[in-house]
């Protein structure tokens, strides 16, 4: 497969503070990197590691879950589940020699449009420079 | 409640593996393996740990059937084998013995092979046995057999680890041999060099330190063409040739012909890699050679095995440990047959039946004649059915799928006076029989299997056959009673006794002695311990024979109407005709349904995507097969797997025979590709 | 002083003699081939014997499972009772119910192993070794595996999920298509041996089932140690070894924090001091 020009990105979003954060992003027309892909998900929580492992093993880049803060999570402790089974799921790329920071967890970054925007491109760049670098 | 682990030996594949049938009042809930099995040691291939799966299928054969009219009927065993007896017995007063004939079966025990050649030969009066090693290995005989006097693989499996170059020819090893591929993993390892010839892209070649991606059929001129470099540049082991070896002059005189330049333009090969791969394999201190179904199943399969044999003759790779010509049988008991005489031309233990002292010597034992005329091979009698043939009884074997050009098989069976067909489920061969006769599986009998590295291994039962279903050996005992010639052996221990009587390579093999490891024939007599490998001191002929060979190209190339050339073959998951593979869910869900293998580029101009149905036409044959788009074959190229019955290979392949070994040309042929609604 | 083996078949027959239970799983060696077995007479311990290796825990599921008021023996490794530990978590084993012959391992076999706890809780047969693995055995951290290259080996015989005692989901999603494409071998890398150890992650006890089962020779443990290590530094859990313990990965943060979390106290208000008291389990 053709490498893309920008890498690929995947991030599940929660309807609730990242599902606001991005709503406000396009109303306000904000930039975004050209390649991610949105998927909204109820709670971060439903997002089981099987899903990570099947986009990195289909080719995207990166993929960012994106969730709310730690103390304001919908769903009560969802989110703290979410974080600390993904979690063992980076220990375990590093393991295999595959950079961990291809999977990134964003708890309540994304309230906002601006900081929505920024932790995309933040995530984005990251793919780039290990792209640079060349690793796994 | 009951429960217990039950050792035996699995039954799909040459390899061998001991495996553990875990029972659980009176039902089969599983496989394990055997940790300390010399071949198997504690692993497993997908197959094995599911070898349990198909035994209690609801579609196992409970109670034998007869064909009346049009209609199937369940019938009694004493009916059925009155049925055979008339059958028979009609057929050889009106046209004689030689009207009849038998295809043996490669899944069978020893002792089951053993008596149904017993049968056939010393009842019936016939030689016509036969079965689908023909397909598989019968080049390996004829070649093995003139170049060294022995037929069987030279070393033993665990050895390959042993290997500082592995040189494999058209052998898929991970995906149908698995186990003897985790050893060539292992040679791998230990920084052995790994060479694969194949025209595919197959796993092993992706393994592979050099992938020799030659034309099919072009085997013998590679063989040649790396003897060529190796003799001129004085790689030869001289001193072994001079020593051990006969007919080097004019091997020598005809390898003249292959430069690389003249290789490189029949095989496709550079000349570069060529060069390496020689240099590799006569350099290395202990290089074993492997190979199978792509060498073999050709129209020159016999002189592509000699070309092979002749490379470990030049380079003294064969008599040490880790060295070697080693076939992988396909079969679990393919070579057990093999060795049963279910041959036309040879009784038990490769002995001729046009030699009067051997007759003598089993018509004394028997106390029945054995006729002197070799008999018909197996696609001599499927095209002689109706004819020349007009009486047949197959055991555990589905020509339908698994002879070349289906459609053909199917129309010889149905012109037979009188079909017999014996197998644990209605085959698409039995649905064309006259009788039908229940038998046992693997895990319902004892008996013994006999693996390709000569390995005779015990089978234990684990669970009772289903209904009235008999094993084999019991089947046959009742057949020759039926027709006046009762056989009374208590157990297959017995039947073991009796053939090692008669056959100097089993002389040592009893039941009682095959605790655990088993024991590797040559095995002459009972205190002898096994051979791991052949031809130490000297060859069984004496001296190693080079046979000089010259490449013969296909018999049936593409043309203007049948552009694309299929090559045929086998995938993991699946076991030859699936009888049993397709029965077991583990193996069935990894696989559901039949497929092609199709180039990218090929599939574009076809505008077929992945999945999307494509009709494949030969001058035999149509099928439709989803599409694999994958750069595993090459442009021009498709491969099609034979399991499948729903899309059968064979209902598209040629029967241009190999005039020594009768072996048909399986491998390759040429077909059509439209894209189907 | 009698053999490991005569000490075990002495227990074992008066285990049987006494009734308690149903039968005892043990190696057994008959006609040259051992295999395991569930002894239910007497005389059957006569063919008893130790070696190889065989993890005995996955029958012993088996048993109870068959039989839900059966008792049943096991001559058990280390291995062994950290399989059945975890299990009893899984809900999947009641080890009320089972009776331990507790075997520790010999020198030989806790040095080719290189699990951390080569004995069970208590031992029986065999005396304690404590050691460090030795570099070399499978246990080193040592040297970098070429993941890309391994994986590439694998020939998709299942050997190692079928192998391991505490891979149990009746649809293992590694046969499910979505996840992990049939039909082709090798499988991807990434998805089946991803999966398999994500999912794992939690309830491995370092027993090498899988390793042993392997016949591409992955060195699979090398990545479950990994794992087993990060668990044990981030979050303090040890599956096999803490019976009272559930995994944290089920329960919620405050209930067992990061070690170095720098989550606020007052989140306790959710739960007391991290008491367990779940919501909707």
């Amino acid at each position: 497969m053709k490498e893309s020009v920008e890498p690929k990105v995947l991030i599940f979003a929660c309807d609730w503070c990242p599902g606001m954060g991005s709503d406000r992003a396009g109303q306000d027309r904000l930039s975004l990197p050209t390649w991610f892909r949105l998927i909204r998900v109820d709670c971060a929580a439903q997002v089981s590691g099987e899903w990570v492992i099947k986009a990195l093993s289909e080719g995207i880049e990166g993929v960012m879950i994106m969730g709310c803060h730690l103390d304001a999570c919908r769903h009560q402790e969802a989110n703290h589940r979410a974080h600390k089974k993904l979690e063992t799921l980076r220990w375990l790329l590093e393991g295999m020699g595959i950079a961990p920071e291809r999977l990134c967890l964003s708890w309540g970054m994304g309230r906002e449009a601006l900081p929505f925007q920024g932790e995309i491109q933040r995530f984005a760049a990251n793919m780039k420079l290990l792209r640079k670098e060349g690793k796994a | 409640m009951n429960y217990q682990t039950v050792p035996t030996v699995c039954p799909y594949c040459g390899v061998g593996c001991g495996i553990l049938l875990q029972v659980t009042d009176g039902q089969l809930t599983g496989t394990l393996p055997l940790k300390d099995h010399p071949v198997s040691r504690g692993k497993l291939c997908l197959k094995g740990w599911n070898a349990h799966q198909f035994v209690h299928h609801p579609d196992r054969l409970q109670q034998p059937l007869i064909r009346s009219g049009g209609t199937i009927r369940e019938a009694s065993w004493a009916e059925a084998l009155d049925s055979v007896k008339q059958g028979f017995s009609r057929i050889r007063d009106q046209y004689g013995p030689a009207s009849l004939a038998g295809l043996a079966s490669a899944k069978c025990t020893n002792e089951e092979n053993y008596l149904f050649q017993k049968l056939m030969r010393g009842v019936l009066g016939t030689n016509n046995v036969d079965h689908c090693a023909r397909l598989c290995h019968s080049p390996t005989v004829v070649a093995l057999s003139s170049a060294f006097g022995s037929a069987a693989m030279t070393n033993s499996i665990a050895e390959l680890a042993g290997a500082d170059c592995l040189l494999v020819f058209g052998s898929n090893t991970t995906e149908n041999h698995p186990l003897a591929g985790s050893y060539i993993i292992e040679a791998q390892r230990k920084a052995g060099h790994l060479i694969v010839v194949d025209p595919r892209k197959v796993h092993l070649s992706s393994l592979a330190n050099i992938h020799l991606a030659l034309r099919p059929g072009t085997d013998m001129a590679l063989a040649n063409g790396l003897a060529h470099v190796i003799l001129n540049e004085g790689l030869h082991n001289r001193q072994f040739i001079e020593e051990r070896t006969e007919g080097f002059e004019a091997f020598k005189e005809v390898i003249q012909e292959y430069s690389p330049s003249r290789e490189e333009e029949i095989t496709g090969i550079p000349e570069s890699k060529l060069k390496e791969a020689a240099r590799i394999y006569a350099k290395a201190e202990r290089a074993a050679i492997v190979y199978c179904m792509g060498v073999t199943q050709h129209a020159a399969g016999s002189d592509n095995v000699r070309a092979i044999c002749n490379l470990a003759l030049l380079c003294g790779q064969v008599g040490r440990p880790s060295t070697g010509i080693n076939p992988l049988r396909g079969q679990n008991n393919v070579q057990g047959a093999c060795d049963m005489g279910a041959l036309p031309d040879v009784l038990p233990g490769y002995q001729r039946v046009d030699d009067p002292e051997v007759r003598e010597k089993f018509s004394k034992n028997w106390n029945l004649p054995v006729p002197a005329q070799p008999g018909q091979t197996l696609m001599e009698i499927i095209s002689g059915a109706g004819t020349d043939i007009r009486g047949l009884y197959i055991m555990g074997e589905n020509p339908v799928l698994s002879d070349p050009d289906s459609e053909s098989v199917r129309r010889a069976l149905s012109r037979l006076d009188f079909l017999v067909v014996q197998d644990i489920f209605l085959s698409e061969t039995a649905t064309l029989a006259h009788v039908v006769l229940p038998s046992a599986s693997f895990a319902e009998k004892t008996g013994t299997y006999t693996n390709t590295e000569r390995r005779v291994q015990r089978l234990s039962k684990a669970v009772n056959p289903p209904g009235a279903a008999l094993a084999d050996w019991e089947i046959l005992c009742r057949v020759a009673a039926a027709l006046g010639c009762p056989q009374d052996y208590e157990s297959p221990e017995m039947i073991m006794e009796e053939i090692a009587s008669l056959t100097p390579s089993y002389g040592g093999i009893r039941h009682s002695r095959l605790k655990g490891q088993g024991l590797q024939w040559p095995c002459p007599d009972v205190s002898h311990p096994g051979t791991p490998y052949l031809h130490g001191q000297r060859f069984i002929r004496g001296k190693g024979k080079f046979n000089a060979v010259r490449h013969r190209p296909h018999q049936e190339f593409p043309d203007t109407e049948y552009p694309f050339r299929l090559l045929t073959g086998r995938m993991f998951c699946h076991y030859h005709t699936g009888t049993m593979t397709r029965k077991s869910p583990a193996l069935a869900s990894e696989q559901a349904e039949g497929y092609m293998e199709v180039n990218p580029q090929d599939a574009m101009a076809l505008s077929v995507k992945e999945g999307e149905k494509v009709r494949v036409t030969s001058r035999r044959g149509s099928i439709v097969a989803r599409a694999r788009v994958t750069e595993s074959v090459g442009q021009g190229e498709i491969f099609i797997p034979f399991h499948f019955s729903e899309s059968a290979a064979n209902v598209l392949t040629q029967k241009a025979l190999d005039p020594e070994s009768k072996m048909p040309e399986l491998k390759v042929c040429a077909v059509r590709l439209e894209k189907a609604p | 002083m009698e053999s490991a083996v005569e000490q075990t078949k002495i227990l074992a027959r008066e285990l049987l003699e006494s009734g308690r239970v149903a039968g005892i799983l043990a190696l057994v060696s008959e006609q040259g081939r051992i295999r395991p077995g569930f002894l239910q007479r007497t005389e059957e311990v006569n063919d008893l014997v130790l070696e190889p290796i065989y993890l005995l825990a996955p029958l012993a599921r088996t048993i109870q499972t068959m039989d839900s008021q059966a008792t049943v023996g096991i001559v058990a490794r280390g291995c062994d009772e950290r399989a059945l530990v975890e299990l009893a978590k899984a809900g999947q084993m009641d080890l009320e119910r089972t009776v331990l012959i507790g075997l520790a391992c010999d020198e030989e076999i806790a040095q080719r192993c290189g699990c951390r706890q080569p004995y069970p809780r208590e031992i029986d047969v065999g005396t304690r070794i404590n050691h460090t693995p030795a570099e070399g055995s499978s246990s080193a951290a040592g040297e970098k595996v070429d993941w890309t290259a391994e994986l590439a080996r694998c020939l998709k015989c299942y050997g190692c999920r079928n192998a391991c005692p505490l891979c149990i989901c009746p649809e293992c999603k590694l046969a499910v298509p979505m996840w992990v494409q049939t039909g082709v071998v090798p499988p991807d890398p990434l998805s089946f041996h991803l999966i398999r150890a994500f999912h794992l992650v939690d309830k491995c006890v370092d027993c090498g089932s899988c390793e042993d089962a392997c016949p591409a020779g992955l060195p699979l443990r090398k990545l479950h140690k990994h794992l087993l290590r990060m668990l044990e530094e981030r979050l303090g859990y040890v599956p096999g070894m803490q019976v009272d313990r559930q995994s944290p990965l089920f329960p919620n943060l405050w209930c067992t924090p990061f070690l170095d979390s720098k989550i606020p106290r007052w989140m306790s208000t959710l739960g007391e001091n991290g008491s367990g008291e779940m919501r909707g389990e």
